[in-house]
């Protein structure tokens, strides 16, 4: 019996929830008014249209065109060997229901991928003629986000540029091995080939100055499965970097390996690793945008993993506590991105009120949202942390209650 | 008394703002009041005013529900025009309330771009969208144009308790209104609660997040909050039955295919058996392997160090920044790149990471000698006349010694079959040296390097 249009719709998004990755950021401004014609708009800020009870922002739809598969990956819930119910919708289908919900303000654009079917190449054709169909029949300004499929032929990939907002291939696994034995067909080098040309072709239109210049997408991502392999933290982190530096990377995503319907013998099932999850982005975001390097962030592990009780950033400074307390009228800012509870916009603002005067606690405590984390690393003129930067008890006392974690990272 | 005709025109406040400032008029001597009690003063004065400093957090603040943000602000201005440079302390507690209000503001305007719900209905003219919102500040009026921009081919109405927005081509405002006025349901809503349902991860469950971001004060306008609970109660039962169920045995054998290294006969061959090659733990984190390019028939070849940065990405050899110094040297003497085979004694990157940047870093013996039988076996494929070694690493990779280039730099070396090899520098160290005699010496030692193995090729 034929499926419905619904079925085919909850098994296509069923489908393509495991990837993390929801931003809608960062894109080129545009918008219909502007342009004359067709809808949608793209104001370089993300929106999260709707949560859904794991708490995950949903910014975008999020579907695959089919999810028919001829790889095996182990953790994929599309993998040939799942006995989950099959289905596609045409692309013709998928930019209508696009716009459909667009037009509802359900969401920000449309975020599509697909499960390999014939070959790469006419995969990645299938995924093209999507976003074609959208911006030159419905003339759609929103956000596209279209995944790479990481064996096409490099010119599918500058065609898919130049109609999305932003690309992805993921690496799915932190190292080479884990790949070969739990996606025996992919493989690290045509990964990291494929993000070369991304990269390549994203510079390459940066740098145009020329006024013909056409309009590509502005970044790329990826996303890495958390706790399917035996990858330790720090060998994750060291991928991250090693991604970031080489191929310009707007996010990693880190996505915890979760149960999947039909499961595969090939791997554990246990409930996913969220708090592992949730350090490794807030380690991520040091190096991203704090300064650090990897190499400190490994140091700040335990034999290679992150404390689970304890940010990354407050484990690094309890492991380096000669280097505190920092006088808060005085550090430079590296140093007061290094302070535990201090983040960029309070740094910030904290250097610019103390040119009006020396802070006092007082004043340190309207400029932060909480205290509590920063006290025993600063000194201010009516403050010094005195000998709790050396208790044995510190850690303990850094400790938050206990409570759900959040912060799922979108937009 | 300043009473302001809308609660929501922070163009009107300035004005009387800058009236007041004009007259002296401290800030406790003023009391505002937004739209409650219309015309009562209307006759107060409004003075053109310059642009403000900070005008944009003024702005938003003055869109706030509180009632003391009229005063707020004033004092500010007031403040502002007495004190050079007040603005810029962050931590004035003035500016830190008012901070607050624009972040209340700005959180209330980013919520309703969200979660503002379009349903579909027909009038006169024909299709209209239109949307039922309650927002917590005064927001609609500031944010009509992000709708404006974005929906340009549709016609809208978004209504609101205080407020309703009416777009035709061109934003109209109206009188506010009530749920009533907009239809409970779109066609298209149930396809929406699918997709919601179904992107829902149940082994992920987390309500306090979920709620922390999408608190229920907004349920009642979304229309996918409805599966919400049942979402929530099912979930667990879920995630358990996806552990428990039995798992399925893989398809296929996970044994890897063997690594042949069968003779290769040509460089097609050469390249695809490289593309696999795992003999040392550079593979592992370099984008490629990078091999040789020019004509099968070469005369010449140069061997450089390894690939860098530019080179691992773009997967051709001696394109980056020696590279250039290495096109501009055969330039000069005459010497065709076209008709040359350049190749490198290791062929994967090395690199170590400094924040986000990958330095070079120079290959070690062991990984030198695993790659030199590819090296090798390039030179038995393309027989070159003369070979070029540029720098120690890649005489180490044609010699498998350890020789100094300084000694045997600009001398001709026999090797089999009636090769002959000359030894130069690496295009890299020219880059590298800081002293200008230096380095003007060593250019000219490259030049004639290249001149001599050319002309040793074409012999």
């Amino acid at each position: 019996m034929p499926l419905h249009f619904s079925q085919k719709l909850a098994i296509l998004a069923d489908a393509a929830k495991y990837d993390a990755s929801c931003a809608s950021s960062g894109g080129q401004k545009r918008d219909s008014l502007r342009t004359g014609k067709g809808v949608g708009s793209v104001t370089g800020a993300g929106i999260c249209h709707s949560f859904t009870p794991d708490g995950r922002c949903v910014s975008l739809l999020k579907i695959l065109l089919t999810n028919y598969c001829m790889y095996d990956c182990a953790f994929c819930v599309n993998r040939v060997s799942s006995n989950v119910p099959r289905t596609r919708f045409t692309p013709a289908e998928a930019a209508q229901l696009t716009v459909d919900f667009y037009r509802r303000n359900y969401i920000e654009g449309l975020f599509l991928s697909s499960g390999i079917i014939r070959s790469p190449d006419a995969t990645m054709e299938q995924l093209i003629e999507t976003a074609r169909l959208l911006r030159e029949e419905h003339a759609f300004h929103g956000y596209i986000h279209l995944k790479t499929i990481a064996d096409a032929d490099p010119a599918l990939i500058s065609r898919a540029g130049e109609l999305a907002d932003r690309l992805s291939v993921n690496i799915e696994l932190p190292q080479e091995a884990s790949l070969k034995t739990l996606a025996p067909e992919k493989r690290m080098s045509t990964i990291r080939r494929s993000m070369a040309t991304i990269r390549g072709e994203i510079d390459g239109h940066a740098q145009d100055k020329s006024a013909r210049k056409k309009r590509f997408a502005t970044g790329q991502s990826t996303q890495m499965i958390v706790g399917a392999d035996s990858a330790d933290d720090t060998a994750i982190l060291r991928t991250s970097a090693a991604l970031y530096g080489g191929y310009s990377l707007r996010r990693v995503y880190y996505s915890a390996f979760s149960p999947i319907p039909d499961a595969s013998a090939a791997l554990p099932l246990r409930a996913p690793p969220l708090q592992r999850e949730h350090r490794l982005y807030q380690a991520d975001w040091l190096l991203r945008n704090y300064g650090f390097d990897v190499e400190e962030l490994a140091q700040a592990t335990d034999g290679g993993m992150l404390d689970l009780d304890l940010d990354p950033k407050t484990s690094w400074a309890l492991k380096n506590r000669a280097l505190f307390p920092v006088d808060i009228n005085r550090a430079p800012r590296e140093m007061l991105l290094r302070v535990p509870g201090l983040g960029v916009r309070v740094a910030d603002r904290v250097i610019a009120a103390r040119r009006h005067g020396a802070l006092r606690l007082d004043d340190v405590s309207r400029l932060a949202s909480s205290l509590r984390r920063i006290l025993p690393f600063i000194t201010a003129p009516d403050w010094s942390p005195g000998a709790t930067l050396d208790s044995e008890r510190l850690k303990q006392k850094l400790r938050p209650a206990p409570r759900q974690l959040d912060l799922f990272p979108c937009a | 008394m300043i009473a302001l005709e809308r609660p929501d025109d922070p163009e009107a406040f300035f004005e009387h703002a800058a009236a007041l400032l004009a007259e002296g008029i401290a800030p406790e001597h003023v009391s505002w009041s937004g739209g409650e009690s219309a015309d009562l003063f209307a006759a107060a004065t409004r003075a053109p005013r310059a642009k403000w400093r900070g005008e944009k957090l003024f702005a938003a603040a003055l869109l706030h529900r509180a009632e003391n943000r009229f005063s707020l602000v004033y004092r500010a201005l007031w403040r502002a025009a007495r004190a050079k440079g007040w603005l810029g302390n962050p931590a004035d507690p003035d500016l830190c309330a008012l901070r607050k209000l624009e972040g209340e503001v700005r959180r209330d305007s980013h919520k309703m771009r969200a979660l503002v719900r379009f349903r579909e209905i027909r009038d006169a003219e024909g299709e209209r969208f239109i949307a039922w919102y309650e927002p917590s500040h005064f927001t609609l009026r500031a944010n009509a144009d992000f709708f404006a921009h974005r929906f340009a081919n549709m016609r809208w109405s978004i209504v609101t308790p205080d407020l309703s927005a009416h777009y035709d081509g061109e934003v109209r405002f109206a009188p506010g209104g009530s749920r009533r006025d907009v239809p409970a349901e779109d066609a298209r809503d149930e396809d929406w609660r699918t997709y919601y349902a179904a992107i829902f991860n149940p082994a992920r469950l987390n309500l306090a997040a979920m709620q922390s971001h999408l608190p229920k004060k907004f349920w009642r306008n979304l229309p996918e909050a409805r599966v919400i609970p049942t979402l929530a109660r099912a979930a667990q039962n879920r995630a358990e039955a996806m552990i428990a169920a039995p798992p399925t045995a893989p398809r296929f054998s996970r044994a890897s295919a063997p690594q042949t290294e069968a003779a290769a006969t040509d460089l097609a061959d050469l390249r695809a058996q490289l593309a696999c090659c795992e003999k040392c733990p550079l593979h592992r984190e370099a984008t490629q392997v990078v091999c040789g390019a020019g004509p099968l028939n070469a005369q010449l070849m140069i061997v450089a160090e390894q690939p860098g940065d530019h080179e691992d990405l773009a997967g051709s050899p001696l394109i980056g920044p020696a590279g250039k110094i290495f096109d501009e040297a055969l330039r000069r003497t005459g010497c065709d790149r076209e008709k040359i085979y350049v190749t490198n004694a290791v062929k994967h990157f090395k690199f170590t990471l400094k924040g986000k940047r990958r330095i070079h870093a120079k290959p070690g013996a062991g990984e030198i000698d695993a790659c030199s039988s590819w090296l090798h076996r390039e030179i038995e494929i393309v027989r070159p006349k003369v070979i070029v070694a540029m720098g120690a690493t890649a005489l180490r990779g044609l010699t498998g010694q350890i020789l100094a280039v300084r000694e045997s730099r600009g001398k001709m070396f026999d090797l089999a079959e009636d090769r002959r090899l000359l030894t130069t520098t690496h295009p890299a160290y020219l880059l590298r040296l800081q002293d200008e005699q230096e380095k003007r010496l060593a250019w000219r030692a490259f030049l004639s390097d290249l001149a001599q193995a050319h002309a040793m090729a074409q012999a």
